[in-house]
């Protein structure tokens, strides 16, 4: 435990998003409340009563993910209805990707599902070691990868050669919390399996990956077989091409983890 | 008290402490332990996401307030607020009659 109001508050600062407006009006009452403790009682008293730095971030970052949740509800309803719409005005009905008329809206629909994807598996790993909701990660990036998945599920029917391209991501994926735990870093080494900690922890949210895998991977299919690579699909089959995507899933990964601490506050 | 017995009716002890009037978190805090006789003695860090819930549910709400030297948020019970405590109070009047009664009983038994 912190000794000071100031040690505290900093200790506190580090464990929620560095811009956030929820976070900044909870810090500033919390920092109000210290110090009208402190002149009364003592800082060391005052600190005793609130509770630890993690406690408290634990307990208001249950009721941030509240909030989140709801703006969370209506991006997926808004990614529904943009669906529905946008696929109205393509020449290919919903397999947009295909089409020369909306080549900007193909361009968007591959960039929304490789980044969403990236980002959101990043916040899992990320999500066990700190208190869910206290960084910017985990339903932040799950409402892009969402709205992702919304708008690629139903496009591909063409599922069956993406198997081996989502064995290998949840492969990566695995490897990746399990150097994390090695570590002892954000997953604290023990017996259970990290998934099995992070199933636990947050259900809503492994769940949550694990559709923007299948979907990711189902969109990544069929935008080879009918729209972005279709000589190559036809020519080599669905396993060969399953495992092109693969490779492309694992650069997408890659290239979000490298980019997405910073974005995420996780750095 | 337990926390775990407190935490359970924490919303409805803040709803109570603010029908008396508003207050920021720190003035809730002493309003419990002085009202309870610190019999009360909430973790104060749980004191915040309560009022978040409490003001997400429409039953207070808040905003800045600069009477003081330091910014300090000032809650308040909204209407909705005064008939969820009507509805609390009820609640556990009722609760406590039944745990009363077994309790009691069992006292009287012994």
């Amino acid at each position: 435990m912190p000794e000071t109001v100031d040690a505290y508050l900093d200790d506190l600062r580090r464990r929620v998003p560095a811009s956030d407006r929820w976070w900044d009006r909870a810090l500033a009452e919390i920092d109000d409340h210290l110090r009208c403790a402190a002149e009364a009682d003592g800082e060391a008293a005052a600190l005793q009563r609130f509770g630890t730095p993690a406690e408290v971030a634990g307990g208001l970052a249950k009721e941030y993910n509240r909030v989140q949740a709801a703006g969370f509800r209506w991006i997926l309803v808004g990614a529904a209805v943009a669906f529905v719409v946008l696929s109205g005005f393509s020449r290919n009905g919903p397999m947009m990707i295909g089409s020369v008329t909306s080549p900007a809206l193909a361009l968007v629909e591959v960039l929304l599902a490789q980044f969403g994807y990236a980002f959101g598996i990043l916040a899992l790993i990320c999500a066990p070691g700190r208190p869910l909701g206290a960084t910017r990660s985990a339903l932040a990036c799950v409402s892009c990868l969402a709205a992702a998945v919304l708008l690629k599920m139903a496009l591909t029917p063409q599922f069956a050669g993406g198997l081996p391209a989502m064995a290998a991501v949840l492969a990566l994926v695995t490897w990746a919390l399990r150097r994390r735990a090695g570590r002892g870093e954000w997953l604290a080494a023990g017996t259970e399996s990290a998934w099995l900690r992070v199933w636990r922890a947050h259900p809503a949210l492994t769940c949550a990956v694990v559709c923007v895998v299948a979907g990711a991977n189902a969109f990544q299919l069929g935008a080879m077989r009918d729209g972005l690579w279709p000589t190559l699909y036809t020519a080599w089959g669905p396993l060969p091409a399953g495992a092109l995507a693969a490779a492309a899933e694992i650069v997408a990964v890659v290239a979000g983890a490298m980019v997405a601490p910073r974005l995420l506050d996780v750095a | 008290m337990k926390t775990e017995a407190i935490r359970g009716h924490l919303e409805d002890l803040i709803l109570a402490v603010l029908s008396a009037g508003p207050g920021h978190g720190y003035a809730i805090i002493q309003a419990l332990r002085e009202r309870s006789g610190g019999v009360l003695d909430v973790p104060e860090g749980s004191l915040y996401p309560a009022l978040y819930r409490l003001e997400r549910a429409g039953l207070a709400a808040s905003e800045w307030s600069r009477q003081s030297a330091r910014k300090r948020r000032v809650y308040r019970l909204t209407q909705a607020g005064q008939a969820a405590l009507a509805e609390g109070r009820a609640d556990w009047r009722r609760m406590a009659a039944g745990i009363n009664a077994v309790l009691m009983d069992g006292e009287a038994h012994a």
